[in-house]
């Protein structure tokens, strides 16, 4: 039915979201965790950082990342020092791409999670002398694991939907940065409506699955309680 | 001023509107990206000559005609080739006899590297450059015509690898300009009246390296009653004034 463009476009879409949500859970988790127990002036603008992606248009964050990680910008220098090369047109660079464009997907479950044992629990592990790290994992992933699996099929989801931004700094080439939402756009312009047809039925149904287990999952945990 | 006296305001203001019309008509067109620059200049001195206003929108060809044939409320319809108007036409979605080749479209190699001879495709097999834009060659006019000049110049085999693809012309130039790609195969229109420097570090690509790049025009049927507006338009932009205008940005016009 896919043609072996098409089946390049899947395997790499699910690669970067898989890559991706891996990413996003070891850098999301310390900063939920910090966000969680923080009382720092910085709480309010670090989480204003990280939900901007929320309200910003892809094309903004694909916009700037193509100027900062260009030859021409600050970050795109700092790579080429440390002999990364530029990252644009490069499977590294959507990673790191998606990485900012999923953060809030992924931080703010995490967080939510977190927040809702309360700090009883927390006390409690602290008079047990119980270290932040042994609290961690004996208190807080037991107790908040229903938010970890939110954060990464949210994370992990959004990467797969994302368009504006890999269209912005991928260059779209095939096997490297042509994912299923781009091989879309270049069917539907290339007049070819039946394979995008078949992707997007595919991206339809795929969305629908995830959506699905997701309120299943919330609402069997809120029976569970 | 109190929220009373802010509301009625508002409602004065809104009551008043209908008679603030004026006798001017809107006109919506869609205009393929490697047209903006120029069309921006014809646009500009028909709304000097004319009451009427213009809205342009711009993208690939490909996405207008999709958009046109599902109703989208487009008037006219610039695009980079001849077969997407073509198309619109046997779908009866256009104005008999309205469909015209407007211009010839020219490539040109193109960096934003001060330091890169750009004179001739010698540059194209020098060591450096790893990234080389052009439009997608599945649909992109401006790009199926590159891949013809890379086939002419038996260079395909090798610049292969190293393309990278923007979705229409716009994007194949940010990716040359923002220094990503050290070069690339853009329209000269793109880079024609910014600056003499610029031009400069372009090679203008001969034509009989490619099959002429026939951009057309439409006029498309709509239930609007701006047809004299969207008439006169059309005719602008046949006119001699015009003519000079989009050959001022590099196109060539059609002969006869």
């Amino acid at each position: 039915m896919f043609s072996a463009a098409d089946w390049d476009a899947i395997t790499l879409t699910l690669k970067l979201a898989s890559v991706v949500t891996v990413l996003l859970l070891l850098i999301g988790t310390p900063l939920a965790w910090w966000l969680s127990q923080t009382r720092s002036v910085w709480k309010g603008p670090v989480s204003a950082l990280v939900a901007m992606p929320i309200v910003l248009p892809p094309t903004v964050i694909g916009f700037y990342l193509l100027i900062m990680l260009g030859p021409k910008g600050p970050l795109g220098q700092l790579t080429h020092a440390l002999g990364l090369g530029y990252l644009p047109f490069t499977f590294s660079g959507l990673v790191v791409a998606s990485l900012f464009y999923s953060l809030p997907f992924v931080v703010q479950p995490i967080q939510n999670a977190i927040e809702s044992i309360g700090k009883r629990p927390l006390e409690m592990a602290a008079v047990l002398r119980a270290s932040p790290l042994d609290t961690f994992f004996s208190v807080v992933l037991p107790m908040a694991w229903p938010g970890f699996i939110t954060a990464s099929v949210l994370g992990f989801a959004h990467t797969v939907g994302e368009f504006g931004v890999v269209l912005m700094i991928g260059g779209n080439i095939p096997g490297v940065t042509q994912v299923i939402s781009v091989q879309i756009y270049d069917h539907v312009e290339a007049l070819d409506y039946s394979s995008a047809h078949q992707l997007s039925l595919l991206m339809l149904g795929f969305s629908f699955v995830v959506l699905l287990l997701l309120y299943s999952l919330r609402s069997m945990n809120r029976t569970s309680h | 001023m109190s929220i009373k006296n802010l509301i009625y305001a508002c409602l004065l203001l809104l009551g008043f509107m209908p008679f603030m019309k004026v006798s001017a008509d809107n006109i919506r067109i869609a205009v393929a990206s490697n047209f903006i620059l120029p069309m921006r200049s014809i646009v500009r001195e028909f709304e000097k000559v004319t009451s009427h206003n213009v809205q342009m929108s711009y993208g690939s060809s490909g996405k207008f005609y999709a958009q046109i044939m599902n109703g989208a409320p487009y008037d006219i319809f610039l695009s980079a080739d001849t077969s997407k108007p073509e198309k619109l036409e046997q779908a009866d979605r256009i104005v008999t006899g309205s469909r015209f080749t407007y211009a010839l479209g020219t490539l040109v190699l193109w960096t934003g590297n001060e330091l890169l001879d750009v004179s001739g495709p010698e540059v194209i097999s020098t060591a450096g450059i790893n990234k080389i834009a052009i439009a997608n060659p599945r649909f992109a006019p401006y790009g199926i015509a590159a891949r013809q000049v890379f086939d002419a110049l038996k260079l395909w085999p090798e610049v292969k690898s190293r393309l990278v693809m923007g979705e229409n012309i716009s994007q194949a130039y940010q990716f040359v300009d923002t220094g990503n790609a050290q070069l690339g195969l853009i329209a000269l229109s793109q880079i024609k009246n910014r600056s003499q420097a610029n031009l400069a570090k372009g090679w203008i690509i001969p034509r009989e390296l490619h099959s002429p790049i026939q951009q057309q025009a439409v006029m498309i049927k709509t239930t609007e009653k701006n047809q004299q507006a969207v008439t006169s338009l059309m005719h602008y932009l046949q006119s001699a004034h015009s003519k000079q205008i989009i050959e001022s940005y590099g196109y060539a016009l059609p002969s006869g």
